[in-house]
């Protein structure tokens, strides 16, 4: 009866349509950088990593320390994938040449 | 240790360029992607994979000039690569080493790219529905996802072999198929290696007709041997470069099919076809170009395995009757009648052209034609003092018609008027510097058999008058075994003695007369006979 059941369907003729399902790319996520707080780091590094890396200025970089300072956690920036990738490991390598234990992470948006 | 190619070299340089241009703190793929659009590797494959760079080029510009806004320094420095910039360089590289190839193209930047999957360029690239397989089947296969992209490549591998046999074999892979296998006319013509045309205005003037067509544009030279047909589709590519011709053909180019070249190295099944395919494929693509075939019997069997119909006639078909592959052939009437009649369906796609051996005085202008262009002199009229080596030939060739008529034969019989007009003043001209030398001899080609020489040797001592010109030892009486040397002249001197000692069945008026010779001369019964 299934066999009745798709020529009806597909009219008197018995044909069907075909559908092909087309994966739609999707346009690439945003990555937040974030810088994650830690007893040791001294406030005006983070200030300075702000600046010179993130190009924030001097009150703004301030703002930003202190949020991260006071919830832990603090977004510096968003950026495309291999941007905040590479912020990511500037922020991280810098940190370590001048062995400070700031940690800089990235999350998807 | 694997080397940037010189193109990739400029697209990254480029890519920072634009990265600097804009005053981005970074270079990123998308600025990599936009330099690698204007490299020849990289555009190839992504063409290939349908992708519309014209599109691509405006998003990625469009990107990054919008987009990343947040990249702008005010600070006048460098711009870095990114990490994701550097991975992909990295993974070029390093598949090119591993693979054990020495040199890192644009295609393998452009497959990298892919493996980033949140980038914009990897993302603008899947928006035209270009996956990296699309690439790699393109690259190592020459698999292309637009119709009629693919180009042949051979295996890998079996490519290596082929190029530590043959060295030069890697060349001819490389270059155009058009560079290798056929020879450029209009190049020829312009480095002055063809002599202008003399007379064949009609044949001209229907060849360009045909050519002209929207369909069945294929001219057909046939005519006998030595009457100058591949000196008309040489004349013509003379004449397109020197602009003496209709507009219609103003830009063409004529390219002759080498054949030789075609065959020559085809290994394996296949590698034939694929070469010619590949030459018309250039030529539909080439604006006006013009396929020149001589000799073009030779296509009908050519590549065919036993018994097989598909040979290189049959893969000339479909394109000579779209018309998108205008194809000047050239045969005798012999090879015409033997070979190409029997192919009706290929006999239709051409129109044939007689070439019919030159007037007598086109002959002269022939002769005189190549005088004036040493001397660098209009031509001059002939019969002139100091001008009898021409002279003396020319008046050979007004001789030859009656010669002819009268039963003669003065001249080589088995040559048609404009060659043998030449090779009349070329032996005019060796006569002069004092060679001695029988005009008939000095022709003679190395491949004629005792056969001819013999037959020939029958002629002259049946004239009698001209036995000065062969010196002892000459090829004739090299060539002639010891004793029928000897027995040629006795049976060839009366015509009627000769043939009834030979075949007194059949009347020796009912053959020709040197066919009476030949076959005593090669009959070691003859001398015995006399």
């Amino acid at each position: 009866m299934a066999r009745n059941g798709d020529t009806r369907r597909g009219g008197d003729t018995g044909t069907h349509i075909i559908t092909k399902t087309r994966p739609k790319t999707k346009r690439p996520s945003l990555y937040k950088v974030l810088l994650l707080n830690d007893d040791y780091t001294p406030m005006d590094f983070v200030v300075y990593i702000l600046e010179r890396f993130f190009n924030k200025a001097p009150e703004e970089a301030t703002r930003i320390m202190l949020h991260v300072h006071q919830k832990g956690v603090g977004i510096c920036g968003v950026y495309t994938y291999e941007v905040a990738e590479t912020k990511v490991a500037q922020v991280t390598s810098f940190a370590r040449q001048h062995e400070h234990p700031l940690q800089c992470t990235m999350e998807k948006e | 240790m694997a080397s940037f190619s010189s193109s990739l070299e400029q697209a990254l340089r480029r890519a920072l360029q634009y990265a600097n241009e804009r005053s981005h703190e970074y270079a990123t793929l998308e600025h990599l992607l936009l330099s690698l659009l204007d490299d020849r590797d990289a555009a190839a494959v992504m063409r290939a994979c349908d992708v519309d760079l014209d599109l691509l080029r405006d998003k990625l510009t469009g990107y990054l000039d919008n987009e990343l806004a947040g990249l702008v320094l005010d600070s006048h420095n460098d711009a870095q690569p990114t990490a994701g910039f550097q991975r992909v360089i990295h993974r070029a590289v390093a598949h090119v080493q591993s693979s054990g190839r020495e040199e890192v193209t644009g295609a393998n930047v452009l497959v990298a790219i892919f493996a980033e999957r949140e980038s914009h360029a990897a993302f603008f690239l899947q928006e035209q529905h270009m996956t990296r397989f699309d690439a790699v089947n393109y690259i190592s296969h020459g698999i292309a996802k637009r119709a009629g992209m693919s180009e042949p490549r051979t295996v890998r591998g079996v490519e290596e072999d082929a190029a530590t046999v043959e060295g030069g074999d890697e060349k001819k892979r490389g270059a155009d198929a058009l560079e290798v296998y056929c020879i450029n006319l209009n190049q020829k013509a312009r480095a002055g290696r063809i002599d202008p045309l003399i007379g064949r205005g009609p044949e001209i003037q229907r060849t360009i007709q045909v050519l002209c067509r929207r369909q069945k544009n294929n001219p057909l030279f046939v005519g006998d041997p030595g009457v100058g047909k591949t000196a008309i589709a040489e004349g013509l590519a003379r004449r397109i470069v020197m602009g003496d011709v209709p507009e219609v053909l103003a830009g063409s180019t004529i390219f002759q099919l080498d054949m030789g070249a075609l065959l020559a190295g085809t290994r394996y099944r296949g590698d034939f076809e694929e070469r010619l395919k590949a030459v018309m494929r250039e030529i539909e693509a080439y604006p006006g170009a013009i396929m020149f075939i001589d000799e073009i019997h030779t296509v009908i069997g050519a590549g065919a395995t036993s018994g097989g119909a598909m040979d290189a006639s049959n893969l000339l078909k479909p394109a000579l009757q779209s018309g998108t592959l205008r194809c000047i052939g050239s045969t005798t009437y012999k090879e015409y009648r033997q070979h190409f009649e029997k192919d009706r369906a290929l006999v239709r796609r051409f129109q044939k052209i007689d070439v019919n051996e030159p007037s007598v005085p086109d002959a002269i202008e022939i002769l005189k034609g190549p005088e004036a262009l040493f001397r660098g002199l209009p031509p001059r009229p002939l019969h002139a003092a100091g001008d009898q080596v021409r002279g003396r030939a020319v008046g050979q060739i007004h001789s030859r018609p009656q010669a002819a008529r009268q039963g003669h034969r003065r001249d080589r019989r088995d040559r048609r008027l404009a060659d043998a007009a030449a090779r009349a003043a070329a032996a005019e001209d060796h006569r002069r510097q004092g060679g001695r030398v029988d005009h008939r001899h000095h022709g003679a080609h190395p491949a004629e058999d005792g056969v001819e020489v013999r037959r020939r040797g029958a002629a002259r001592h049946r004239s009698g008058s001209e036995a000065g010109g062969v010196r002892p030892g000459s090829r004739r009486s090299r060539r002639l075994p010891p004793r029928s040397s000897s027995a040629a002249p006795a049976c060839a001197s009366p015509r009627s003695r000769s043939a009834a000692t030979c075949s007194p069945a059949r009347p020796a008026s009912a053959r020709p007369r040197w066919h009476a010779s030949l076959r005593c001369c090669s009959a070691s019964s003859c001398s015995a006979s006399t």
